[in-house]
């Protein structure tokens, strides 16, 4: 029986070389509250078990459909594809070696569905600080939260749920290594509202074989600083002149920080790519470079 | 009327700007099999007549005036005394729960009938998915090893009301009293580690965290932990004992210094007189800390 209905969220498992913690990541989606999904796990040609394991979980649930790669993509590009075979309204990423809590998309999906104005949701494992959740915010103050408050672009992709509408029409990810998440929230918040969710609503595994943990991801976040340069010069951005004044501020400051941190820790190579890498001017250094000024109260509401 | 499976225990002193909307998010749970308890602590503003105006909306809602001023943690106390369900929820009269939040702590706690009580933080526990149960000793690890479990509110937790009234309810100093009341019930009962962010802890300046003497107050909690480290019911090895001694000292000695360098001698004063080290536990214990995050993580070792 081919079920013609449409789901009304689409979970998006990108795998490879998962099989030690495939099975909990995909029990963890089968016994969600919210139950109206499907999920698409697309295997990015595993050399592993992880393809058999997959296909073993849909043959027991019609809710799951599982797709091989003819050849590896990368996690991000990966992410986009998957992002493409998606039917539903709504799209949700869940990693193969997470564990989402049982309310997770009820608490995403039913605060989306209550503020059609935000083009995503996102959630991380702290609380937003600044007010009850769910939090609208335009892309003024999310800017303000980013560049001139603590910080709201550290979210991986499991952090959001998405319009699929929106996912496409921004274009999926760009991919730049492992901060490409990072660079995406910074585009997509300039253009869409966003919706502050609340907190911990996954177990973000930590172990020796995720992406995070290879070597020359200091590298490609080393690269981080530039983009956020340009999107601060972009028409688009969306702070006035005095807020992108303090924003250079806080970025150049940083920069400086993380180059120092390097410098500190004898790794003079990626002290001196982390300089390079942001783009920033001599002149710019000179103008910019002061103390941060940064307030917990940015981008909260009045 | 079969009797509700957790009271939710509200407390109020001249909270009327706040109140309404901490009742609505207790009457918007998704878990509806509860009582709430009102407990109103000589009021006077108009907290009264905004609760008895939901008591009369809604028979899940109990009002209770209590003839003198108990002061906050007894009140909590006597509110307990009138739970007639298994299960107590602390909410506070100028917090905010989310909808899930009820249905996110019952179930795990049901489930596990060896734990006292469930906790939930801010923010994720770092190392483990949730629900995770530690025992005594596990949760001293944490706290005394690692990077805190003590330090939430009474409303972080469910506790089944049985293990409350056997540890006699809350003792009276202040401020401190969760802290503090954590550290007895968590040598004597297992607890379980729930997920994060279920309830919004509004920051204002009426609290009693921001009145003067607070600090002062907390001055005292480094005495009840060095007392609870030599208690003979500390489940910490002689080993573990020596280690959480020179963390304790060295967060004390800190805190002294600091309180010493803003000037704040009568603090700095308090602090080293109320936390109960000896000159001679100061020259045998002041060490650098020793900290891990993944301490209370392990299996304990034999």
């Amino acid at each position: 029986m081919i079920d013609t209905t449409r789901p009304l969220v689409s979970v998006l498992m990108t795998a490879y070389n998962r099989e030690a913690f495939l099975p909990a990541a995909i029990e963890s989606v089968l016994s969600q509250w919210w139950t109206d999904f499907e999920l698409v796990i697309v295997d990015d040609r595993s050399s592993d078990r992880t393809l058999d394991i997959a296909r073993e979980y849909a043959r027991r649930d019609q809710r799951i459909r599982v797709h091989a790669n003819e050849r590896n993509l990368g996690d991000y590009a990966n992410r986009n594809h998957a992002a493409s075979l998606a039917r539903g309204e709504l799209l949700k990423f869940q990693d193969s070696d997470d564990i989402m809590y049982p309310h997770c998309l009820t608490v995403m999906v039913g605060a989306l569905q209550a503020e059609p104005r935000a083009g995503f949701g996102l959630s991380r494992s702290r609380a937003w600080p600044g007010g009850p959740v769910p939090m609208f915010l335009t892309p003024r103050q999310a800017y303000q939260r980013e560049f001139l408050g603590f910080g709201m672009f550290m979210c991986g992709p499991a952090g959001a749920m998405f319009r699929t509408e929106v996912f496409r029409e921004l274009g999926g990810f760009e991919d730049f290594g492992a901060p490409s998440d990072a660079i995406f929230w910074m585009r997509a918040c300039a253009r869409y509202p966003v919706l502050l969710l609340p907190a911990d609503l996954f177990y973000y595994r930590e172990h020796p074989g995720q992406t995070l943990r290879s070597p020359n991801v200091a590298r490609q976040y080393a690269k981080v600083p530039a983009h956020m340069w340009r999107a601060l010069a972009d028409p688009a951005c969306p702070l006035d002149d005095r807020e992108r004044a303090v924003a250079r501020r806080n970025v150049t400051f940083n920069t400086a920080k993380s180059a120092w941190r390097a410098a500190r820790h004898r790794d003079f190579g990626l002290a001196w790519h982390r300089v390079v890498a942001s783009e920033i001017t001599p002149a710019e250094w000179l103008r910019y470079l002061k103390p941060p000024r940064r307030s917990v109260l940015a981008g909260v509401s009045p | 009327m079969p009797s509700p499976i957790v009271s939710v225990l509200l407390t109020v002193y001249n909270r009327e700007a706040y109140l309404s909307e901490s009742i609505e998010s207790v009457l918007g749970q998704t878990f509806g099999d509860f009582e709430l308890v009102i407990v109103d602590d000589g009021s006077t503003d108009s907290s009264v007549e905004v609760a008895r105006r939901y008591e009369r909306l809604d028979r899940r809602v109990r009002v209770v005036v209590n003839p003198c001023n108990l002061g906050q943690f007894p009140n909590r106390n006597h509110a307990a005394s009138l739970a007639t369900a298994p299960f107590i929820k602390f909410h506070d009269s100028d917090d905010v729960m989310y909808p899930h939040c009820l249905a996110v702590m019952v179930p795990p706690l049901r489930n596990e009938p060896r734990a006292g009580f469930g906790l939930s933080g801010d923010r994720s526990w770092p190392g483990c998915p949730v629900p995770t149960l530690l025992t005594p000793r596990q949760a001293y690890q944490r706290e005394f090893l690692g990077f805190g479990l003590f330090m939430y509110g009474p409303g972080s937790a469910l506790i089944r009301t049985d293990v409350f009234r056997d540890l006699q309810g809350f003792e009276d100093y202040g401020t401190p009293s969760d802290t503090i009341f954590w550290m007895h019930a968590c040598a004597r009962y297992p607890v379980l580690l729930l997920p994060g962010d279920l309830f919004y802890y509004r920051t204002h300046p009426g609290q009693t965290l921001q009145a003067p003497g607070v600090a002062r107050a907390y001055a005292a909690v480094t005495g009840h932990a060095w007392r609870a480290l030599a208690a003979d019911d500390c489940p910490l090895s002689e080993d573990e004992r020596r280690l959480a001694r020179r963390n304790l000292a060295s967060t004390t000695a800190k805190l002294i210094w600091r309180a010493g360098r803003s000037g704040d001698l009568r603090l700095a004063w308090a602090r080293a007189a109320e936390c109960g080290i000896s000159a001679g536990e100061w020259v045998r214990y002041l060490r650098r800390p020793h900290r891990s995050p993944i301490a209370g993580l392990e299996p304990a070792t034999p």
